[in-house]
């Protein structure tokens, strides 16, 4: 199992801790092989992932490989069982789909931070919203993007919340794109998730039409335990019992 | 005897309501002193999504008013190194008084990398990736001495007495994202300090020697180029930040006091850790009366601060008004109701103007302070408007 690893932000000397951001990893948390080794380096913080240690991720230059999930059926002989086990087996290493199995493996987390409801609403949107932006790309590139997504949302400052939800600007006022992934304004309008939620749980939400995004829970239209989950904690918990404090997230 | 006392007793109740009306009359909406529309059709009707406008005071005479408009008729060319594209960058210098235009220019530009601000050294423009100082007539022009990294995103930040800018280059450091920050004398040009920022921090509220930064409810100071020495000078309870208006961003006057509205109150925090409210507000929802219209909230909004930058120590806020709707069965959301400028003495700690914006903005919307304080200038979509400001302190 691959071992995460955890690296600490940087500590001011004055007064404690004062920007606790988040690091981001992805960690490949059912792979064989042994530690993992975090492909990011310097004076701590920053993104990585864990896929070197899984045999993959990065190619010959450290350029990470973008080859999305992929699995072709190829015939029962031999030589087709074994490309699909090739197949399945890169797909694995570059985006952490089992296709044969449908299970993903990698899963994205941070270190650091201060803990809060805020900062964690902040991480996973970033992981979700990161995921959504690169879809089918290397774990490591995820991680890079789910990054920038984070460094975005850090500097706007304290959101608006509603129903226990912060709302995460995507768009500013003067509608310019504030999260910017390798240079590239981003618009969650481009993910084409169905009636604009991604994902069944802990959702990515951008259907309220005011250029902000949040994490639901899950999602109701994923009958029944997604509408059951979000009618309760999303609506009636986010509206008395986490309206002021926010809902717990867990990324 | 009772008779007697009567009198006594109609002046005990009116003498609280005696009292309030200095107080009500020194907050009322003060009248506007002109308005015109300075900004031209952006050409909303197309996408609605590229525009970028604001303002800025010169000086006491001069407002520079600046927008972003995608102009087809200009294509890409190749015959300088400018940014050539459809997006045309037009700043105007403006009479303050009177509202006329003194002087145009016009550069090409990127859809959204698209910066105007005023130093001493003159008119900071940035248009894409290129950074210039240009006189205030747009007649001459001089480049920031900088090494620039052709694979980051800048940032411009200019201290509230014009005095200091700041260029912050965010880009991939081996595997980590950092900002390199660049401090500059505006004057001569002459790089007083630089080093690698991480977490990276794309724009600053800063005076000419540190930096104020909020991130979950932390506000702290930075002395440039000592990032590792942060000062906490507060931490906000969750309650007060967690709230639909959200809370503004820091804003930093001359070293000595922060001032950021958070879901409760407008504060007033000085670098000992000592605060004390400005103002109340209310985040969770709107106590004005409901207007009309109700437009979508952008928590932008309300990080449009604005500073004098002379002596006088003044402070124009954003307070927006919410209409909060909670359906039964599903996810309560807000929209914006009215919205307020409200310019704040931190010398006398009270608040000196009130304008009440009646048309919302549906696009742009910028506030400035003229150096001295005398005059608050709202940039509201197409339309701006300049309102004297009251009688206010000048002490440091």
């Amino acid at each position: 199992m691959c071992q995460r690893f955890r690296w600490l932000p940087p500590i001011s000397s004055e007064g404690g801790p004062v920007y606790r951001g988040g690091d981001c990893y992805s960690d490949a948390s059912n792979c064989d092989g042994g530690g993992g080794v975090p492909w990011a380096g310097g004076d701590g913080g920053g993104c990585g992932a864990d896929s070197a240690s899984c045999g993959g991720g990065l190619d010959a230059n450290g350029i990470p490989n973008d080859r999305g999930a992929g699995y072709n059926m190829t015939g029962t002989s031999p030589l087709g069982q074994l490309a699909s086990g090739q197949s399945r087996y890169l797909s694995i290493i570059n985006t952490g789909w089992d296709p044969a199995l449908g299970i993903q493996y990698y899963t994205y987390s941070f270190t650091g931070g201060d803990g809060s409801i805020l900062e964690r609403q902040m991480e996973m949107a970033s992981i979700r919203y990161g995921q959504q932006d690169c879809i089918n790309q290397s774990p490591s590139a995820v991680a890079s993007c789910i990054q920038q997504v984070y460094n975005s949302l850090a500097q706007q400052g304290t959101p608006g919340m509603e129903g226990g939800n912060y709302d995460f600007s995507w768009k500013g006022q003067n509608g310019d794109l504030l999260i910017s992934i390798n240079g590239q304004g981003t618009n969650p309008n481009d993910f084409n998730c169905l009636a604009s939620r991604c994902g069944g749980f802990d959702t990515l939400d951008y259907s309220h039409h005011d250029s902000t995004f949040h994490i639901d829970t899950a999602n109701p239209w994923y009958f029944p335990m997604g509408t059951i989950a979000h009618t309760i904690i999303d609506v009636l918990g986010g509206q008395t019992w986490w309206r002021t404090g926010g809902i717990p997230r867990f990324p | 005897m009772i008779r007697s006392l009567f009198p006594l007793l109609i002046l005990a109740l009116a003498g609280p309501i005696n009292f309030s009306i200095p107080l009500l009359r020194a907050d009322a909406e003060t009248q506007v002193r002109w308005s015109r529309d300075l900004v031209p059709d952006l050409g909303r009707d197309q996408t609605g999504t590229y525009n970028l406008a604001g303002i800025a005071f010169i000086d006491e005479k001069r407002l520079l008013v600046y927008a972003v408009q995608r102009d087809l008729t200009q294509l890409s060319s190749r015959k300088s190194p400018e940014v050539s594209s459809s997006f045309r960058l037009h700043a105007w210098t403006v009479d303050a008084d009177s509202g006329k235009s003194q002087a145009h220019q016009e550069w090409g530009t990127r859809a959204y990398d698209s910066e105007v601000r005023v130093s001493i050294g003159g008119v900071l423009v940035k248009t894409g990736e290129i950074i210039k100082l240009y006189s205030p007539d747009f007649q001459q022009a001089r480049y920031l001495p900088i090494a620039r990294n052709p694979n980051s995103k800048s940032y411009t930040s200019v201290s509230t007495s014009g005095r200091t800018i700041i260029v912050s280059q965010y880009f991939q450091k081996e595997q980590h994202y950092v900002s390199q920050v660049d401090v500059i004398d505006a004057e001569t040009l002459r790089i007083r300090a630089s080093w690698n920022q991480y977490p990276p921090i794309f724009h600053f509220s800063m005076s000419d020697n540190k930096f104020a930064m909020s991130h979950n409810g932390i506000i702290s100071l930075t002395d440039f180029g000592n990032v590792r020495r942060n000062q906490v000078i507060s931490a906000l309870a969750p309650v007060a930040i967690g709230c639909a208006a959200g809370t503004s961003a820091p804003g930093l006057v001359a070293d000595a006091f922060v001032v950021i509205r958070d879901c409760k109150e407008v504060l007033l925090i000085t670098p000992d850790g000592s605060s004390s409210p400005l103002d109340v507000f209310n985040g969770n929802g709107s106590t004005a009366a409901r207007s009309a219209s109700c437009e979508p909230y952008n928590v932008g909004v309300s990080s449009k601060i604005a500073i004098a930058s002379g002596e006088a120590r003044l402070v124009a806020l954003t307070l927006p008004a919410l209409r909060m709707k909670r359906p039964l069965l599903t996810e309560p959301h807000s929209c914006l109701n009215a919205l307020q400028v409200a310019v704040y003495d931190v010398i006398l700690k009270r608040r000196v103007l009130t304008v009440n914006i009646n048309a919302l903005p549906k696009s742009d919307y910028d506030l400035a302070l003229s150096p001295d304080g005398s005059q608050l200038a709202i940039l509201n979509d197409r339309q701006v408007a300049v309102y004297p400001v009251p009688v206010h302190s000048t002490r440091r």
